[in-house]
């Protein structure tokens, strides 16, 4: 599995939300996005996922450009709400099971008895907690090659986090790929291998946060502070 | 698709079932009426007869501002992250709005004709009302001549490549509108502008091909009502086709945009 992003732009008529990024992310590896607001990340993601259009550049899948195609292959979860208002948490989950083959209803619903959760439940009444829950048990439900969260900890208490990333290290694909965007640095830090910072929509570094452990011998939130800390 | 469909049918299924349970109140009042209260029986069919044609535009209507809805929300990645084709969503979207506009139409308009009978058998043999009775059974007999059912037929056609064109148009408008003015203002108002001019140019063009449009008579004799069609049916034929094609044109054009342009 290879995912490519090569000279990647997007446009705006006042901005350049993402500038010339150019990056391989490899399987068998979970990458931390990483940049103040503004820095680009969502908007890559978006690229990524197919739901943005890139001004500039590509995004390539095994060889392929992203399209509708590849989505059978992307699942990407944005930091908001998205399900529709009249679903329940069984609605959601049969509807990821008629769109993609890869959804595992098993997993699923062991998810939901794991976080004490109803699939009679209205999403639209869900707390924050709760649906960052059922979001992250429909995206690991599924055994897509590349998974994409967007902020998955934003609004959530300490033991949900904590929680949510159990999960992520326990249902990450050995053949794919998972890049997280946060702001939390210290928390991810304990899951992921990769971390890439953006700047101002351009890729700043990518670094091995191991190889950065040992031979800097600073944290990644040190890193973090010592890449943005001249622009406060 | 067809799961496509399933989905935005549930999703809209709100305003069928309100549209649906006006018509059987509306159709309940006419039945306790109409042995009772004649003008009171009248009124309410009146009303059904407009309520069918104002749920056919309710319906359309609530269709586009979905689609509308879900390239702004964040409830539109639960369609658009799907591997399912712009152009099968797009057409999915289009033809739930189609088919259930034209059932719950159809629903109004059948009622509307049995209430009419019902009002004939009730009130045949009631003077001074048997004038009126009489020319209702007039109306349903020319109704049912082979001629009028021919050119019934053929005014259902109008009427559903008219309804596709609009819906088309209408969805290629709100796509263009995201694409250029995306989430500023002025959006919904491009999106309008943009629907009319097309519409205007699709009538001239229609209009071209299809010549003199009075091919549609209706007449109001004391021998009863009586509807034909006396135009060239060549040339409607290819004023349908064109309508077709310019619905299908611009259901791919919608397509293309959800594909290459609009940024969810």
């Amino acid at each position: 599995m290879e995912l490519v992003c090569r000279n990647l732009t997007k446009r705006y008529l006042t901005k350049t939300a993402v500038d010339n990024f150019n990056l391989t992310f490899n399987d068998g590896h979970i990458y931390a996005l990483l940049g103040p607001n503004g820095s680009g990340k969502s908007t890559l993601m978006k690229m990524i996922a197919g739901l943005t259009n890139p001004t500039g550049g590509y995004v390539e899948l095994n060889g392929e450009k992203v399209g509708w195609k590849t989505k059978a292959d992307i699942v990407y979860t944005p930091t908001e709400p998205f399900f529709f208002g009249y679903m329940t948490i069984g609605d959601v989950a049969d509807y990821y099971g008629d769109f993609f083959k890869d959804f595992d209803r098993r997993v699923f619903t062991e998810l939901l008895r794991e976080m004490e959760l109803g699939e009679s439940m209205k999403t639209r009444k869900l707390s924050s907690g709760m649906l960052a829950k059922v979001k992250i048990a429909v995206t690991m439900a599924r055994r897509a090659k590349v998974i994409l969260l967007d902020e998955p900890f934003n609004g959530i208490d300490l033991i949900a986090r904590d929680y949510i990333s159990k999960l992520l290290i326990r249902y990450a694909p050995e053949d794919g790929v998972v890049v997280i965007s946060s702001h939390m640095v210290e928390e991810i830090e304990k899951m992921i291998d990769v971390a890439v910072f953006m700047k101002q929509g351009r890729l700043e570094l990518v670094s091995d946060v191991e190889k950065l452990r040992a031979e800097e011998n600073i944290s990644l939130a040190d890193k973090y502070r010592q890449l943005y800390s001249k622009e406060a | 698709m067809l799961k496509m469909m399933k989905y935005e049918a549930r999703k809209n299924r709100g305003i069928y079932l309100i549209m649906a349970g006006i018509l059987l109140v509306l159709e309940a009042a006419y039945l306790l009426l109409v042995h009772s209260h004649i003008s009171m029986a009248a009124v309410v069919a009146v009303i059904m007869v407009i309520a069918g044609y104002v749920t056919m535009f309710m319906v359309l209507g609530n269709g586009v501002a979905m689609f509308k809805r879900d390239l702004r929300d964040k409830t539109g990645y639960m369609v658009y992250m799907t591997p399912v084709p712009p152009s099968f969503i797009v057409l999915g979207k289009i033809l739930v709005v189609f088919i259930s506009g034209t059932v719950l139409f159809s629903a109004y308009m059948l009622l509307a004709y049995l209430d009419i009978r019902i009002f004939a058998d009730v009130y045949s043999a009631q003077a001074p009302l048997s004038a009126a009775s009489a020319y209702l059974s007039q109306i349903i007999k020319n109704l049912s001549g082979t001629d009028t059912l021919i050119s019934l037929l053929h005014l259902l056609a109008c009427i559903l490549v008219v309804v596709f064109v609009i819906l088309c148009t209408a969805y290629f408008s709100v796509a263009l509108g995201s694409t250029v003015l995306r989430g500023k203002k002025g959006e919904k108002f491009l999106s309008f502008l943009i629907c009319i001019a097309l519409l205007v140019v699709f009538m001239r063009i229609t209009s071209l091909i299809s010549g003199d449009m009075s091919g549609f008579n209706m007449d109001f004799t004391d021998a009863g009502f009586r509807f034909s069609f006396s135009g060239h049916l060549y040339r409607e034929i290819l004023s349908y086709i064109f309508g077709i094609a310019a619905g299908t044109g611009m259901l791919f054009a919608t397509s293309y945009l959800l594909e290459n342009k609009i940024d969810l």
